[in-house]
């Protein structure tokens, strides 16, 4: 059928060209595509948050978890030394205020005053007040344990009247910034961080007012305090700050209270109160601002860094500064990050993984389909596919193996009705030559004859013989006699060809009888016997034509009964392989084997002499085919008699002949 | 085609009519200065005042919403000491609230009170604007920026921020901005007042706020999950009117006196500053005219943590004013806001802080009276 | 023409021919133009067969003697003309006779079957008489006068 797979090749050609995807990458791109999509989606979602929502991310989420700690250990530690601070202040607001300190000064100083410098410690010391709150502040100094040194100085001439530290008592401190600041400009309190020049260790100074009774300034408390004693702990970075962890306290100058913990960057280490570290978060803290910041720290390393300000009085400020290395802090939060990337990688790839097997699955029977398709296409039908799914595509298939079965069928119908069909038309066509070489041969004959002896019998009646006349004329009469004949039965041989008659079921006997009938003359004449089975079958047969079959039959055996002594004609039916046979018998000259086929031809006589045109056989050949019978003789002839044979398919059967 | 014409019409109308109110708003907070003064006479709250301008009647502006301010001018308003000292002058002394220091020096600047309690940045925009004498330091500590989440301040760029504008809080989101690399023009600042921000960010119209105490403690109090991602010093002054001082300087130091005694009155006893506190809310409650939610414990911590904890002797430092000092950065930064000409002269503002006033009352601390305590407390 | 002796032979010509009015027709017109002496007609394939080979009723080869043409009809009972020659012409004795195809039948098949099994020439019969007549002369004169053979008996 399809012999010319050219267009078809050019189509799959372009198809292939710009589609260069089979159902299977399809499925793989589409699917994949989208699961890789919508998980990327969630991850990101997940990682980063929903925007216009208040989710934001786990990644943001963890980045607040880190804040937040770093905040909390600033706040923790800012708010101990606050505290530490304000216990100070305290220790020495009680003491500045205390009746024991107030009165016992009261009573000391104007014992000092008029006291030269070198006379303080024999003099003074005998005094009852003096030895009084010498023991006091060693007391204080021993009972606290933080104080290196508690001094009470004269406001008037700014000399040390007494101190928990000896032979200092005499000394001179009236240029002292703070003191000159509680002397002369009403403050009551001040605190100082200086550097003490022998042993260069810092060391925090807590000034105070002492009030005489008229509120006016008697003396100034002073407590010293070694910072060692709160910074160091204050420093320790251990837990839950890491391993890069750093404390840097500044004044407001943003010079460094405290060693650092890496060396700079020229090797040095930073000196307290000498270096003023200019990182952001140092300047920050001292300009009096809290917060977080991610910035670059004194070594130039990337930090995240909390700062705070610390507010010891209205005129002093500490800046606190709590930093970890930004890769170590943010270490966890790209951990996580790494962790669900390969863990949404992993997934991708496990999904991808499947969507090719399911897909290779589901895309399966369309490939044994679309194989199937291509094969049928190459013009072979036997190809079948499963139907095992028990999906759409199973319909598919079914209706596919049903459609190429119905396909073959119709293929093998066709083929067969072709040939059917090829074979009637030879048949026609040859019977046509047939006709055609019939009309000239046997048409021209007669025509032959007669111009001859029409001839002839100008010039016999010329000559006046009447006799050959008569010959001559019996000649021409006979040959236009056997034209019309052959015209006769010619178109009676057409005719049977197109039209046969209403089948019906009529019994062997019946027509045998009828055919006996018609040609009982000729029988008696010629003493035939005509013998007729008994139980013979039932034909499904046009009867007129089959009577004409029988008749012709039973008359063709009467001429050719040669010399026998005792004519006999047979008619009756056999069984050969579950097959009826149905035959006309006689015991005349029979037919030899070579002659078989040619009785039947048009015009075909073996016996010139015999009468008849020798178109009987042919309509009885041409009747029972037309029937899908088939006829045929078994005769050795050489006297021995023959028997037509012929055979008619039941109603309904298929043809018999060929 | 008239059908066309008709509608570009409207839009074009429409257009105009929205860059007009963005125009106008963002004009509002942005071009105000204390020199062209808008019309405060239809506020809900100001317009009620009956301000008595003769000279029997010293008009104080304070703002009881202002950490510790409130509690330090409630004090003040029930010293008995005060009142005894003024009226052997004379006088009588008037408490005027207000919602902060743009409206006092607003009021100031018209005469309709004499003397008022603002920040630093009120205090340095009336300095430079007008005359005045900043005698004492009122108060010292951090202004706090507010948000939903522990975040770095670059975090905020493009985000809207809330602040009330020509505040202490004004200037510290600023600095507080740029401490972490980010202009004002990279955010979207949204001008409002200050007892409107918790609920703000609560419903998510800002992303953060700048404000002073108590602000911040009532939005943590009332939505705990909220952060504070920074912190600002800033510091609060009593000022008054040079010509007032210079005619009054006796009453100058009787009030700050007050102040001084208010402070020590509240530290000597707990009790006292529990009270003080209450008062404060209350008096910030009557202004807002909402509750305030805060304890009177936490608003008197929120004292303990400024000035209060800090000293008793309130003295502006010197440091501040030094020169290139903060409140002299703090100038030139209001200059660029336009508040204050540009032709003004830093020593103006310097020269309008006078030290010797406290310097002079503490050393005559009997005079004073700033050890005595006689509150009235109801 | 040599008074219908061929090499002292009597001109034969061997006539197979089924239709009885034909071959009188040919025999008359023989007769008229003189042409054979002797003139052989047989009715079917078979018959010709045994004439020329000499078997049967033919065996007597005086009464059979070989003719100097056949002229052969191809339609014909019991053997076919076709077959006829072809056997004719495959006989080492019989293949040298000329043999004239004489038929009704103008179907180019059976004109070049004949050539194919070597017919010496393949006439017409014409129906007009005046045609036929003189076709059997031409005929005549040509095969039994014109036409040289080799042979003598």
């Amino acid at each position: 059928m399809m012999s010319d797979k050219t267009p078809i090749n050019s189509l799959e050609d372009t198809v292939k060209k710009r589609f260069p995807f089979s159902i299977r990458s399809k499925m793989l791109i589409y699917f994949g595509l989208m699961f890789l999509v919508i998980l990327t989606m969630f991850v990101l979602s997940d990682m980063y948050g929903i925007p216009f929502t208040n989710f934001r991310g786990s990644y943001k989420q963890e980045q607040s978890k880190v804040f937040q700690n770093l905040n909390l250990f600033a706040d923790l530690r800012k708010e101990r030394l606050k505290n530490w601070i304000g216990e100070r202040r305290g220790d020495a607001r009680a003491l500045s205020e205390s009746t024991m300190i107030r009165s016992n000064v009261a009573s000391l100083l104007p014992l000092v005053n008029g006291v030269e410098e070198n006379g303080f410690q024999t003099e003074l010391q005998k005094e009852a007040p003096y030895q009084t709150l010498k023991q006091y502040l060693n007391l204080v100094k021993r009972t606290y344990g933080v104080y290196d040194k508690i001094q009470i100085i004269d406001a008037l001439n700014g000399t040390i009247m007494i101190s928990t530290q000896n032979q200092e008592s005499g000394m001179d401190i009236s240029q002292n910034d703070s003191f000159s600041k509680i002397i002369h400009q009403g403050y009551n309190e001040v605190i100082d961080i200086n550097k003490d020049p022998s042993s260069g260790i810092l060391k925090l100074f807590i000034f105070r007012a002492i009030y005489s009774y008229d509120d006016k300034v008697s003396a100034v408390l002073i407590m010293q305090i070694n910072p060692d004693d709160f910074i160091k702990p204050m420093l320790h970075t251990g837990g839950g700050l890491g391993q890069t962890g750093e404390v840097l306290f500044v004044n407001q100058d943003v010079k460094l209270l405290t060693t650092l913990k890496y060396p700079l960057a020229n090797g040095t280490a930073a000196i307290p109160l000498e270096y003023q570290i200019n990182s952001k978060p140092t300047t920050l803290a001292a300009r009096g601002e809290e917060g977080i910041i991610a910035t670059r720290d004194y070594r130039g390393v990337e930090v995240l860094a909390a700062y705070r300000h610390i507010r010891i009085t209205s005129e002093l400020g500490w800046g606190l500064v709590i930093k970890v290395n930004r890769a170590e802090v943010f270490a966890p939060l790209q951990e996580n990050i790494f962790y669900r990337s390969i863990t949404g990688i992993i997934c991708a790839l496990l999904a991808l993984g499947l969507i090719t097997v399911i897909a290779g699955n589901l895309s399966q029977p369309l490939r044994r389909l679309s194989k199937a398709a291509r094969e049928v296409q190459e013009g072979n039908l036997d190809v079948r596919i499963s139907e095992n799914a028990t999906d759409e595509v199973g319909i598919l298939a079914s209706a596919f193996n049903s459609m190429i079965h119905q396909v073959q069928n119709w293929n093998k119908e066709l083929k067969i009705q072709v040939h059917a069909r090829t074979a009637e038309l030879e048949a026609k066509n040859a019977e046509l030559e047939r006709y055609t070489y019939t009309v000239s041969h046997d048409l021209k004959s007669p025509l032959i004859t007669i111009k001859g002896f029409l001839s002839l019998l100008e010039r016999d009646a010329i000559k006046g013989d009447i006799e050959r006349v008569k010959k001559d004329a019996s000649r021409i009469h006979n040959a236009a006699e056997k034209m019309n004949q052959l015209l006769d039965e010619l178109l009676e041989l057409a005719r049977i060809g197109r039209v046969v008659g209403v089948s019906e079921s009529v019994s062997l006997k019946d027509l045998a009888n009828e055919a006996v009938n018609l040609i009982e003359g000729q029988i008696k004449e010629l003493g035939i016997q005509v013998k007729i089975s008994p139980d013979l079958p039932v034909l499904y047969v046009d009867r007129r034509r089959f009577v004409e079959v029988l008749q012709n039959l039973i008359d063709n055996s009467a001429k050719h009964m040669g010399k026998q002594p005792e004519p006999r004609i047979e008619i009756g039916a056999r069984q050969d392989n579950e097959k009826t046979v149905y035959y006309v018998r006689d015991n005349g000259i029979g037919i030899e084997e070579r002659y078989h086929e040619n009785v039947f031809g048009l015009f075909n006589k073996l016996d010139h002499k015999s009468e008849g045109t020798g178109i009987g056989l042919a309509i009885v050949k041409r009747i029972v085919e037309v029937h899908s019978g088939r006829i045929w003789i078994e005769s050795e002839g050489n006297g021995r008699g023959s028997t037509f044979c012929f055979t008619i398919p039941e109603k309904g059967e298929t043809p018999d002949h060929e | 085609m008239k059908i066309r014409k008709i509608i570009s019409s409207f839009i074009v109308t429409l257009l105009i009519l929205l860059t007009h109110t963005t125009f106008l708003k963002t004009g509002k907070a942005e071009k105000y200065s204390i020199l062209t003064t808008p019309d405060l006479s239809n506020h809900p709250v100001y317009s009620n005042y009956k301000f008595n301008n003769s000279e029997e009647v010293v008009n104080l502006g304070v703002q009881p919403v202002y950490s510790p301010t409130g509690l330090i001018s409630e004090t003040m308003k029930r010293d008995a000491i005060l009142h005894k000292a003024l009226s052997e002058q004379g006088v009588k002394i008037r408490f005027y609230a207000f919602l902060n220091g743009d409206d006092v020096n607003h009021f100031l600047h018209r005469g309709d009170i004499d003397a008022g309690i603002g920040g630093d940045m009120p205090a340095i925009t009336a300095a430079a604007t007008l005359d005045i004498v900043i005698p004492i330091l009122i108060q010292q500590g951090f202004t706090s920026i507010i948000a939903k989440h522990p975040m770095l301040i670059r975090e905020l760029r493009g985000r809207k921020i809330g602040y009330a504008f020509g505040t202490n809080a004004h200037y510290a989101l600023l600095r507080s901005l740029s401490s972490d690399g980010l202009s004002k023009e990279q955010v979207n600042l949204i001008p409002m007042e200050v007892n409107e921000m918790p609920e703000a960010l609560q419903a998510g119209k800002i992303a953060a706020f700048s404000a002073w105490e108590p602000i911040p403690a009532i939005t943590l109090n009332k939505y705990p999950e909220n952060v504070v991602i920074h912190r600002c010093l800033s510091s609060g002054y009593i000022y008054f009117a040079k010509a007032y001082s210079d005619k009054y300087p006796e009453i100058v130091r009787q009030i700050i006196s007050a102040e001084i005694r208010a402070l020590r009155w509240m530290q000597s006893n707990r009790q006292n500053l529990i009270r003080a506190s209450e008062w404060a809310l209350q008096a910030g409650g009557r202004l807002t005219n909402q509750k305030l939610e805060l304890t009177a414990e936490q608003n008197a911590s929120l004292a303990e943590s400024d000035i209060l904890g800090l000293t008793s002797a309130p003295i502006i430092p010197q440091k501040d004013l030094r020169q290139n000092g903060l409140l002299q950065m703090e100038f030139e930064y209001i200059k660029t806001l336009g508040k204050i000409p540009a032709s003004t002269n830093w020593d103006k503002v310097h020269d309008s802080f006078d030290l010797q006033i406290i310097i002079e009352v503490l050393a005559n601390a009997k005079k004073y009276k700033l050890n005595e305590f006689d509150y009235d407390i109801e | 023409m040599n008074n219908n002796k061929i090499n002292g032979e009597p001109v034969t010509v061997l006539l197979v021919e089924d239709n009885e009015a034909h071959a009188e027709l040919v025999m008359h017109s023989f007769t008229e133009h003189r042409i054979a002496n002797k003139i052989y007609h047989v009715s079917d394939g078979e018959e010709a067969l045994d004439y020329l080979y000499r078997r049967g009723d033919y065996a007597d080869q005086l009464k059979s003697p070989q003719p100097h043409l056949i002229l052969l009809d191809l339609r014909l009972p019991k053997v076919d003309g076709m077959e006829v020659l072809k056997e004719i012409k495959s006989s080492k004795e019989l293949d040298k006779i000329p043999t004239v195809v004489f038929t009704s039948s103008n179907v180019e098949t059976d004109a070049a079957r004949a050539y194919e099994y070597r017919a010496n020439s393949y006439l017409v019969k014409p129906i007009d008489h005046e045609k036929f007549h003189q076709l059997l002369n031409d005929l005549g004169f040509y095969w039994l006068a014109w036409n040289y053979y080799p042979w003598g008996d």
